[in-house]
């Protein structure tokens, strides 16, 4: 924000949150890449190394441009304790209970059934850890919402969140909350759940990827070799399950218009982002997690994250739906939160939390400019995942 | 000697050149005074008085990085970003919270402070260290203040922990889920760090007080809480004036503690509003917006210390 | 006399166990930051909280210097965080410089206002006024305007403002100090021909010198503790020690270890400072405003 104020040309390259980059094409702080992808091919779309769909639209386009080079993979991936699940003792109480065999949960109501049944208050370990918090709140929420065929916006830009599926889901994900959670779900930050799931104090955890190799770490967690991997829960329509996972922030490089090489900048990011050096640079460091498809079978990545996390990460990342995207993307993201905490602490029902919040996006909207963001969405609601363009098809969300 | 004589010598001759004397000293105090003051000013201009042009500036006309063009290019809003101003609610609940923080953490740690100085008046045993003990959290870098606290009243953190191994299991609170505890958590954070300063203030003022109207008073027989009533209080009243008037300037602007330990949250219930143009400029990039909640705060401070500072300036 | 004395007595007693509590309360959070400097990652926040860690460790503070040393898993992620150095060059060179600057100038001109008026009645009161407002409302037009004199991320920058924004208290405070110093002192010296600078610097000086001691220092701690602004102006060059401070953040959260190593190493030179001249301390804040 600051060098979209001053341009002081310092930086060649911004690495930013994907969901920027609409705030940074409009403001021309950054270049159209669009030109240079045809020129050098990044092989993002296409090829054996492509990007996993859709992360190949969402970490790049802004309106049909392409803008940016995606870097990370930021889908939320659920972990679960593997050792209390395997105990044959639970499953043969779940059964009693549920009148189903115990197994990983496929919908949400599953979902909730199986959270609920593993929330163990008196022997220090809770059901959940999912975001409730001041910037984060939006993710479980938005799983459920968008799984059950709902849109933040309908094409003309009016808010779709003050709805049946939206405020179901927030009624549900609020229960969930305050019946089967840590308080400090809501009210602590973001970290908290980077403690709670590695000490142990919680059978569930739903964040980044980074989670589950910091809680199989022996040397920084107590649940080390019990960690298990699940794909989301979704919700049946038609007998098809649909899945939505939210991809929470993620990194993307962009190049700035003030810098001094803008092309030689972005080869340098095409070369870091490529399929060998990119691949190197997730396998060791570990703050950016894999993209793009061969890397999935690479030796070096599973020995990074594990042998059966891989292939959960990437079935994950395939129901991938992007943050909000449009231009003033923090701010529509922020007046949610706020209101989605308000309504996990308490302080207000789903209904009256999602209306405020649809209020604030109707005034933000106005204020932007709700021709140029209704020409953004209906950009943007085309790097969904395939599965949940057709629900929404099917439920005649949008007009074709 | 290089000056003969009383200055009022009584010739005519001296009578003239003192005069001229006099106005040249004039001449030079001023010019003195001036060039004292000139860096203090020059740097003024350069600080305050040049931004509150342009930040005047910005509050007229619509303008957000985002949009593409330089400020000096934006388009002229008049006062419509004014006028937004008194239709937002969340802007006045959090100028609406900071009085509070003002209110309630400015009045504890002046009655904290000033309790303290009195029991430092006399020497005892361990005193220098004790002092050094309470200015200590004056001394952090307020973001680890702010992460000290969090941690302390984490939902299961310390003193929940120590409330549970008291009144047992169900003893819990929890301090940043409740609008109210979450502000009194911090306003406590900021008692704990500010405290220390009114303690100076009035500990220092207490100890350059006259000794001689307390005596005069023991000798009357006037007991202690009369003698502080009657006669220390009403000495140290200046003291007391500017401690509150700085430390109310300082709380309003709080904005590390509400940063760092709930980010404002649940939802707004604890946005201050420096946390609140933070974001409305920083976070969501509407600057035109900010500069003109910037300006009407301006206005406002100006004129509420005008009225509070008054009684110092007389006094 | 017996029972006065034995009140005597009980008071003393009463005042240094009163003393003790309140060196407890004081210290309770000072001790859980000074406790969590030295845990390990996975207890930071554990549950049940330990006072005395499980396994002490200084890798906390030695990450502060060595970025890439393990803290258990976190190292790779915190190597994103410069070593400490560089933020503590900044704040040696930035914050003492901006505290003298801002104490020379502000005793200068509280000689000026207090002795000639100069500048006007109602100076004074216009310099509170730079207290008042808070920082990030000046944070907008600053950054537009510094970024056109090419300040940006540079020390001049945090140099200057927090000269300009500490000014007040150097201001405010000297000037009690110097009221405090008879005027008739300073007119038998220029009687007997001292220059004004000379009698500046010769007689007033020394006789407020505790006075600046105690601006100073409390300048200097609100210099050395100013996060936001050092936060919006700097990135890579010009950062503090508060700013390196929030830069031990990673993917897995805020790394609570290192944060309150550097908070406990930052508070170090100002406690020391502190001690030594606390004697200064206790009769610099009167703002003159009581007098003998």
């Amino acid at each position: 924000m600051n060098e979209a104020v001053v341009r002081t040309g310092d930086y060649d390259v911004f690495l930013t949150f994907c969901n920027w980059i609409g705030d940074m094409a409009e403001s021309g702080l950054i270049v159209d890449q669009t030109a240079w992808w045809e020129k050098y091919d990044p092989e993002v779309d296409h090829g054996p190394n492509r990007y996993v769909a859709p992360l190949d639209r969402f970490t790049t386009l802004y309106k049909g441009r392409r803008y940016a080079l995606g870097a990370d993979d930021d889908a939320f991936s659920l972990f679960y304790r593997k050792d209390i699940m395997d105990n044959p003792d639970e499953a043969k109480a779940f059964e009693d209970r549920y009148g189903r065999p115990l197994e990983l949960p496929k919908t949400w109501k599953e979902f909730d059934e199986w959270i609920a049944f593993f929330d163990r208050p008196d022997e220090g370990i809770r059901g959940a850890h999912m975001y409730a918090e001041r910037y984060f709140a939006y993710t479980a929420w938005a799983a459920r919402f968008i799984s059950k065929g709902g849109a933040y916006f309908d094409d003309n830009m009016d808010p779709l969140i003050v709805s049946d599926e939206g405020v179901t889901a927030l009624e549900e994900q609020i229960r969930l909350t305050q019946d089967h959670m840590w308080p400090d779900a809501v009210t602590g930050d973001w970290s908290v759940a980077y403690s709670r799931f590695p000490e142990g104090s919680v059978f569930f955890a739903w964040a980044w990827a980074s989670l589950g190799k910091w809680a199989q770490d022996p040397e920084t967690s107590k649940i080390a070799g019990k960690v298990g991997y699940m794909d989301a829960p979704g919700t049946m329509h038609d007998g098809e399950l649909v899945k939505a996972v939210p991809h929470v922030v993620g990194w993307s490089f962009s190049i700035s218009r003030y810098g001094k090489a803008p092309e030689a900048a972005y080869c340098f990011i095409q070369w870091f982002t490529g399929p060998a050096v990119g691949l190197d640079a997730i396998a060791r460091v570990g703050t950016l997690d894999a993209f793009r498809e061969p890397w999935f079978d690479d030796a070096k990545m599973k020995e990074a994250y594990g042998e059966e996390f891989l292939p959960v990460l990437h079935s994950l990342t395939q129901n991938a739906f992007p943050d909000i995207s449009l231009r003033g993307a923090a701010e529509y993201l922020d007046n949610l939160n706020l209101n989605l905490q308000q309504a996990f602490a308490g302080q207000k029902g789903a209904e009256r939390a999602l209306k405020d919040a649809a209020d604030s996006w109707q005034q933000i909207t106005d204020r932007i400019g709700r021709l140029g963001q209704i020409e953004a969405w209906r950009a943007e609601r085309q790097n969904y995942p395939q599965p949940i363009q057709d629900l929404w098809a099917k439920l005649g969300r949008f007009p074709s | 000697m290089a000056s003969s004589g009383h200055p009022l010598a009584d010739t005519s001759e001296g009578r003239a050149s003192f005069l001229s004397r006099l106005r040249r000293a004039v001449d030079e105090e001023r010019f003195f005074g001036t060039l004292l003051i000139t860096p203090m000013q020059l740097l003024l201009w350069f600080l305050l008085i040049i931004p509150t042009i342009i930040v005047i500036y910005l509050s007229l006309v619509a303008w957000e990085p985002r949009m593409g063009v330089d400020w000096w290019q934006a388009p002229f809003a008049f006062l419509r970003n004014y006028a937004q101003i008194f239709q937002d609610g969340r802007f006045w609940a959090a100028i609406g919270r900071s009085l509070g923080v003002v209110v309630a953490a400015g009045g504890l740690e002046f009655a904290v402070g000033l309790g303290l100085a009195l029991l430092f008046m006399r020497d005892f045993p361990g005193k220098r260290i004790v002092t050094s003990v309470i200015l200590y959290p004056m001394m952090l870098p307020w973001v680890v203040v702010g992460l000290a606290f969090y941690l302390l009243f984490l939902d299961r953190g310390p003193v929940n922990f120590v409330l549970t191994q008291w009144f047992g299991s169900g003893a819990t609170v929890e301090w940043f889920k409740n609008p109210l505890l979450a502000m009194g958590t911090i306003v406590l954070a900021d008692i704990w760090q500010w405290t220390p300063f009114l303690f100076l203030i009035l500990y220092s003022g207490l100890g350059a007080l006259p000794k001689d109207p307390v005596e005069a008073a023991m000798n009357l027989g006037a007991n202690r809480w009369q003698i502080f009533r009657h006669v220390t209080l009403p000495m140290l009243k200046p003291v007391i004036l500017i401690a509150l008037v700085i430390r109310a300037l300082e709380a309003f602007k709080i904005f590390d503690l509400v940063f760092v330990m709930t980010g404002g949250g649940p939802g707004t219930s604890t946005e201050t509003i420096s946390l609140y143009i933070y974001r409305v400029g920083f976070v969501f990039g509407q600057l035109s917006y900010a500069a003109a909640m910037a300006v009407l705060i301006l206005v406002m401070i100006t004129l509420v210390t005008r009225f509070a500072i008054q009684p110092i300036e007389e006094g | 006399m017996e029972s006065r004395r034995l009140r005597e007595f009980t008071d003393a007693v009463l005042r240094w166990l009163a003393g003790i509590i309140v060196c407890a309360i004081f210290l309770l959070p000072l001790i859980w930051v000074l406790s969590i400097s030295f845990k390990p990652p996975e207890e930071w926040i554990a549950y049940p909280p330990r006072l005395i860690p499980e396994k002490i460790t200084t890798s906390n503070y030695v990450v502060l210097f060595q970025p890439g040393n393990p803290v258990g898993g976190v190292g790779a992620m915190v190597s994103a965080a410069e070593p400490v150095t560089r933020a503590f060059i900044n704040s040696i060179i930035v914050v003492p410089i901006a505290t003298a600057a801002s104490l020379v100038i502000g005793f200068l001109a509280a000689y000026a206002t207090t002795r000639f008026q100069a500048g006007g009645k109602s100076l004074p009161l216009f310099v509170l006024t730079t207290r008042m407002f808070p920082p990030v409302a000046f944070a907008v037009p600053l950054l537009v305007y510094f970024r056109a004199l090419g300040l940006i991320d540079t020390q001049l920058a945090l140099i200057l403002m927090y000269t300009g924004f500490t000014i007040a208290f150097s201001l405010w405070m000297t000037r009690g100090f110097i009221e405090g110093v008879p005027k008739s002192i300073e007119e038998a010296a220029i009687l007997d021909g001292a220059s004004r600078w000379r009698v500046l610097f010769t007689i007033t000086l020394p006789l407020v010198k505790g006075g600046l001691a105690a601006t100073g220092l409390f300048v200097f701690i609100l210099n050395w503790t100013e996060f936001l602004l050092a936060q919006i102006f700097t990135s890579r060059q010009a950062i503090t020690i508060p700013v390196q401070v929030s830069h031990y953040v990673g993917a897995v959260g805020r790394f609570y270890g290192p944060m309150a190593a550097l908070g406990v190493v930052a508070s170090i030179p100002v406690v020391v400072a502190g001690y030594i001249i606390q004697r200064h301390l206790v009769t610099g804040f009167t703002f003159g405003l009581v007098r003998e």
